[in-house]
């Protein structure tokens, strides 16, 4: 009995220690955990390598690349990925150690980044502190992170990312061992964060595809869906696919959506001691090796080709299907661009969409789906569904024909001051009857803005939506056939021409549009657009070269290049353009945190703390986010404490839309974070008030609200400056006046427009002449007026005596002074009343302004020109001064009394109420007012240049110090 | 901990030789409240019994700063033996437990069975202060592989000596010294957890078929160096009809570190003997 019982416990120890006989990252020998061993590839010339990015041979690195010299590069020829290093984190990850660059060798790179999670607090994202490069060549190469979930040291967590020869992606392994007390709930997931501008989730489920169900994070549980594989894209002709399939399970389980995906696991019940493990194959093909990893176009069919082929050697089933074709016009190739064809597949009874091609520049196409069960297609052209059949059994779609566009050759020219001279600008088509307007309404497979006509993906280049860039050598477009009046800008400063024309298919029609120069705007004033952001950063999808070619089109002189968490100045693109002698751009950087830390009384989630824009800055383009710092976790104070050095006592940090709605719940506005209360006063001393959030000093230097400037206008809109400038007064109000700017925020040419809002600073130079230091000054100083298309010149003093002009530096009245406001805006741009504000109340100088009798002409640049005794604007005690000009602002209303509107009168019917809440908000939308459909209406013509915009301007503060006794805050939260 | 075991070895060792029995009926038997996953850290009188019971504990865990918590049932059957006078020993199969997991973003339920326990006890009589008492030593083991949920094992061990003491016609002193140990066991990994704990518990034969019992346990080092909780129970035991008996008690700890915020049981049994 006794020897049973000794053998039986020892059999059960034997058991214990051999455990189940299978390694892994955290619980045993990391290199036996090959992720996906049963893939297998060859190729010609297998050759792997792993390195520092600034020790990889150049042929391998990937353009666009966000990978720093210290990152980790790995590539077989193939594919090239980089890894950050631990200590560089970038964008949503709290440390390095993530995938952060990614693309097929020759080609692009168009990821921000693919990182790992447990779940989406903050607490649950892998936080890596140590990496492994494994360098195993010729057999394969590997680089090995391992640490724990950010704010739950207890569960351990590791991945191992593995390139072999010939791979047509990244094979990952990711763990997390569960060692705290409690059973979890938790999944391992990679998140993509696509930034909802550029990269294109598809997921081949019914219903799906380029389309997804809302993302509510509150629902995620019964939003996380399987998928068999996932692809994504950008619209881009040179974009490369990337698709992800698991290999250790039937399939990818997780949400979608244009700003992120996360995929992984299911939601699973992690028992203490116990763990998760997730291997994965995440492809990447495209530009580079051509569609389908031959030829054959772009789009996410060359990633669905290379996941379905492994998916067949991981699961068996089916032969892949090969699809093929060509797209013609007027029988020409017809292809090269998402704009002439793109073609989805789908499959089933439900029609699920399972791949999606874009032809190449000869009109042929190749995708290959996994499945043969009723498969048809459709093909897309100009953000329209144009044809649609079943799929024959050999694959061979045979050549679809596709109605031609009509071919337009633009040219703009400036005119009326000697010869006429070709410009940079910007022309719009607008259809001109309704017929047109529902033959050529599209959008990119129904994602994004629809458009008519649908030029081009509203977030990409140009030609978006209905808008083209023209250059002055003249730019060809294609545009569906149909009636339109064409519409040329250059800039709120410019005339506008507009032309009606009839397009028939296929016909080559050349237009020659001019505009005039008009005196809106003094010598010595240079317009800016201090928030613009470009490719570098994670949500925009405009090539650089549109980019800076928007600048110029816009009549722009200055721009900060604020992109987020990277520091760029577009200097090789300006240079290749030859436009350095009309711009200065600075560098500079729009810090965006995105890892919530704030505790915020009354609040149950933490916080981030919003938007910050600092320039002048220098790129560095070998260091992590190109220079810029680390701005989690920091408090505003802090975070001016760490930016101080990079831009020198001239530089400018500025708080940017202090009160914007958070998105993806992490604060875009600072003010907004704390829930400062602009009717409270700002105590002395911090306090444990909101309000006194603001004076505190995080790192010891600056206070939280040590910023020199407020983004007041915040893109073309009313709503935006009609918040902002509430907080604005409050804090000039509280004795903390700043300068005032208004910016584009601009993401691409449809979205917030380049140069709609605009900072116009007096520096009294041309730009040419102007540099950083003495544009900042100047800006710093307080000679700014801002707005989106009207400008005020504003002088005070005695008439007939010496005056002076905007700036902070405060006025001490003169008997008889009296201020002459001067208001200026392009016919086209409807001005309607001006107005003086003070910490009292505002005062309407004038109202129900004639409209210039042609807003298509250069007659009445001059709204109104008044003189207005100083005394009777401000009171017997110190008090700050504004003026405004503009439309009277549409209607908002503060439905939940923070003092903030809120809420437009979004149905229309006059009041402002619940009924003008959306489903399931308490507050909300406010936005401007729709564009009008009725020529007549003043705002007609604007919104047609500039969608959703509201014409006003505004000074800065002027700080009257009635007694000269050095100005004092007139207190109150106006 | 050692220090905690050698106390309770002695405390056997020393005890003198009972008078009278203390173990006369089951009412008296203190509450069986659990912290630990399956109620592995549970107590119980130091008196050998032979019943079999079927007890539903439920427990809950709301950490709202963590975004975190859990409610968790479970069904678990019990059999207890006497063999020979001095010696007992038993078995727990947990036949079904589901817990509600909610963090920030994810809601699930996880149904499980397992695992199944055994226990063992040497228990004799003694009288403590001229009164009886009974001194015993009890290990129970929860057997690895036996759970349905885990990718890999977990196992745990209470080892402790519990002393039942008359102090009154009515009233008995129930204490317990103990050590817990736990493993889990993954492919990613082997985490162990340990701790130390003591418990008193007073239970009053109210009524010749009731029994109430209040008592609290104080544990420390499963989160780590540290107090865990100080943790109060209370409790009713009664003969319902025959051999037929039924209880139910409810704890919450009171300071310490402790994760759970509550745990009842209710529970069924039917005397063997």
């Amino acid at each position: 009995m006794q020897r049973w019982v000794l053998a039986c416990v020892a059999l059960a120890l034997a058991v214990l220690a051999a455990g189940c006989g299978r390694d892994s990252c955290l619980g045993g020998d990391c290199e036996a955990t090959t992720p996906c061993d049963r893939l297998t590839t060859a190729c010609a010339t297998p050759q792997v390598f792993v390195g520092e990015v600034g020790a990889a041979p150049a042929e391998l690195r990937l353009a666009r690349g966000q990978g720093a010299t210290h990152d980790l590069l790995l590539s077989n020829g193939v594919v090239t990925a980089v890894i950050s290093a631990i200590d560089a984190p970038t964008d949503l990850a709290p440390t390095g150690g993530n995938l952060i660059d990614l693309g097929p060798v020759g080609g692009v790179d168009d990821l921000t980044i693919w990182y790992q999670l447990a779940g989406l607090l903050p607490d649950d994202a892998f936080a890596y502190q140590r990496l492994e490069v494994v360098d195993r060549s010729p057999d394969y190469v590997a680089v090995i992170v391992r640490g724990h979930l950010d704010g739950r040291p207890e569960v351990a967590v590791a991945t191992r990312y593995e390139l072999r020869p010939c791979d047509s992606g990244l094979r990952v392994r990711s763990e997390l061992h569960n060692g705290s007390p409690d059973r979890q709930a938790f999944v391992i997931a990679d998140t993509a964060h696509w930034g909802k501008r550029r990269v294109m989730p598809f997921a081949p489920v019914v219903g799906q595809g380029y389309q997804q169900p809302p993302l509510e994070l509150l629902e995620l549980t019964a939003l996380w869906k399987p998928y068999p594989y996932v692809a994504a894209a950008t619209p881009a002709a040179d974009g490369p696919g990337y698709g992800v399939i698991a290999c250790d399970r039937d399939a990818v389980r997780g949400v979608n959506d244009l700003e992120v995906s996360a995929l992984g696991t299911a939601i699973e019940s992690v028992w203490p001691g116990s763990g998760l493990v997730y291997e994965r194959l995440l492809v990447t093909a495209g530009a580079a090796t051509g569609g389908g990893g031959e030829r054959g176009g772009s789009g996410p069919a060359s990633a669905v080709a290379a996941l379905v082929a492994a998916r067949a050697q991981l699961r068996g089933g089916a032969a892949p299907v090969i699809l093929t074709g060509r797209v013609l016009a007027e029988g020409l190739a017809f292809g090269g661009d998402v704009r002439r064809a793109s073609i989805v597949v789908r499959s089933g009874d439900d029609a699920a969409p399972i791949t999606a091609v874009v032809p190449d520049a000869d009109g042929r196409f190749r995708a290959v789906v996994g499945t043969r069960d009723a498969l048809t297609w459709e093909l897309w052209s100009f953000g329209r569904r144009v044809l649609r059949a079943a799929v024959p059994d050999s694959g061979d779609l045979g050549d679809l024909t596709v109605e031609a566009p009509a071919l337009v050759n633009l040219h703009v020219d400036r005119i009326g001051a000697g010869p006429d001279q070709p410009i940079d600008a910007l022309v719009v088509f607008e259809p001109a009857d309704d017929a047109t307007r529902a033959d050529v309404t599209g959008s990119f497979h129904g994602r994004q803005q629809r458009c008519a006509p649908w030029l081009g993906p509203a977030n990409g280049g140009s030609p978006a939506c209905n808008r083209v860039l023209v250059d002055p050598a003249g730019t060809d477009v294609e545009v569906p056939a149909g009636h339109y009046f064409v519409y040329a800008s250059a800039g709120p400063n410019a005339t506008v021409d507009r032309r009606e024309v009839q397009l028939d298919p296929g016909e080559i029609t050349s237009l020659t549009l001019g505009v005039r120069g008009l005196d809106v705007v003094p010598a010595g004033w240079l317009g800016a657009d201090l928030h613009v952001h470009g490719a570098a950063s994670f949500d925009s999808g405009l090539p650089d070269r549109d980019r800076v070619r928007s600048f110029v089109a816009a009549g722009i002189d200055v721009i900060a290049a604020t992109d987020h968490d990277y520091v760029t100045d577009y200097a090789a693109t300006i240079a290749a353009l030859g436009v350095g002698d009309r711009l200065l751009v600075m560098g500079g950087l729009e810090t965006t945190p995105l890892i919530p830390f704030l505790d915020v009384d009354g609040e149950d989630l933490p916080r981030v703390i919003g938007h910050f824009n600092f320039w002048p800055l220098t790129p560095m383009p070998g260091s992590p986010r190109g220079g810029a710092p680390w701005d989690e976790r920091l408090e505003p104070g802090a975070l001016f404490d760490r930016m101080d050095p990079l831009i020198g006592p001239d530089g400018v940090r500025m708080i940017n839309h202090p009160w914007d709605e958070p998105l993806f719940g992490r604060d875009l506005g600072y003010l907004r974070a704390i829930d400062f209360d602009r009717r409270a006063a700002i105590p002395a001393a911090p306090d444990g008030s909101a309000n006194g959030a603001l004076r505190r000093r995080p790192g010891g230097g600056h206070a939280n609200l040590d910023w020199d400037a407020m983004e007041v206008g915040n893109g073309a809109g009313a709503d935006e400056w009609q918040k902002n400038r509430l907080l604005w007064f409050a804090l000039a109000s509280a004795g903390f006046p700043v300068v005032g700017a208004a910016n584009s925020d601009s993401h691409g040419l449809r979205d917030n427009q380049l140069g709609w809002g605009r900072t116009y600073v007096e520096t009294g130079t041309a730009v040419a002449a102007t540099d950083a230091a003495t544009f900042d000054r100047a800006f710093k100083a307080g000679r700014v007026v801002a707005g989106s298309g009207v400008f005020l010149s504003v002088t005070i003093g005695p008439p007939g005596a010496p005056r002076r002009g905007l700036g902070l530096d405060p006025v001490v009245p003169q008997p008889g002074d009296v201020v002459t406001i001067e208001v200026r805006a392009a016919p086209w741009i409807p001005v309607a009343e001006v107005r003086a504000v003070t910490s009292r109340g505002e005062t309407v100088l004038v109202r129900d302004l004639p409209a210039p009798i042609d807003p298509l002409g250069t007659d009445g640049v001059i709204r109104w020109r008044g003189e207005v005794p100083l005394a009777s604007l401000v009171g017997a005690s110190d008090d700050w001064l504004v003026f405004e000009a503009g439309l009277a602002p549409p209607p908002y209303a503060d439905l939940d009394d923070d003092g903030i509107p809120d809420t437009g009168d979004n149905n229309g019917d006059g009041v402002i109420d619940g009924a003008d809440v959306e489903d399931g908000e308490d507050i909300g939308p406010i936005a401007n007012p729709p564009d009008p459909t009725a020529s007549d209406d003043p705002r007609f013509v604007m919104t047609r240049i500039v969608p959703e915009s509201w014409p006003y301007g505004f000074t800065s503060l002027l700080l009257i110090d009635v007694d000269g006794g050095g100005w004092t805050a007139p207190g109150g939260g106006r | 901990m050692r220090r905690g075991l050698a106390i309770a070895g002695l405390l056997i060792a020393t005890a003198g030789v009972a008078a009278a029995d203390v173990c006369d009926d089951a009412v008296d038997e203190p509450a069986a409240i659990g912290w630990r996953d399956a109620g592995f850290d549970a107590g119980r009188a130091a008196c050998p019994r032979a019943d079999v019971t079927a007890s539903v504990r439920g427990r809950a865990l709301i950490d709202t700063p963590g975004f975190y918590g859990t409610l968790g049932g479970e069904l678990a059957i019990t059999a207890r033996f006497v063999a020979r006078a001095r010696y007992a020993w038993g078995v727990t199969a947990r036949a079904v437990d589901v817990a509600y997991i909610q963090n920030a973003v994810w809601k699930l339920v996880d149904p499980s069975y397992g695992p199944i326990g055994v226990h063992g006890m040497y228990s004799r009589p003694a009288t403590i202060a001229d009164r009886p008492a009974r001194v015993a030593a009890v290990a129970a083991v929860e057997l690895p592989f036996t759970r349905s949920a885990l990718d890999g094992s977990s196992g745990a061990i209470q080892l402790g000596a519990l002393a039942t003491w008359q102090v009154g016609a009515c009233v008995q002193l129930h204490a317990r010294l103990a050590a817990l140990g736990w493993y889990g066991r993954s492919i990613t990994g082997t985490s162990t957890r340990g701790a130390a704990l003591a418990a008193v518990d007073v239970s009053w034969h109210a009524r010749p078929w009731l029994g109430v019992d209040a008592g609290v346990d104080v544990q420390g080092g499963w989160y780590g160096v540290g107090l865990d909780h100080v943790a109060a129970r209370v409790g009713v035991h009664g003969r319902i009809r025959g051999a037929w008996r039924t209880a139910l008690a409810v704890g919450a700890p009171v300071v310490g570190a402790e994760r759970q915020n509550l745990a009842l049981t209710a529970g069924v049994s039917r005397d063997l003997d």
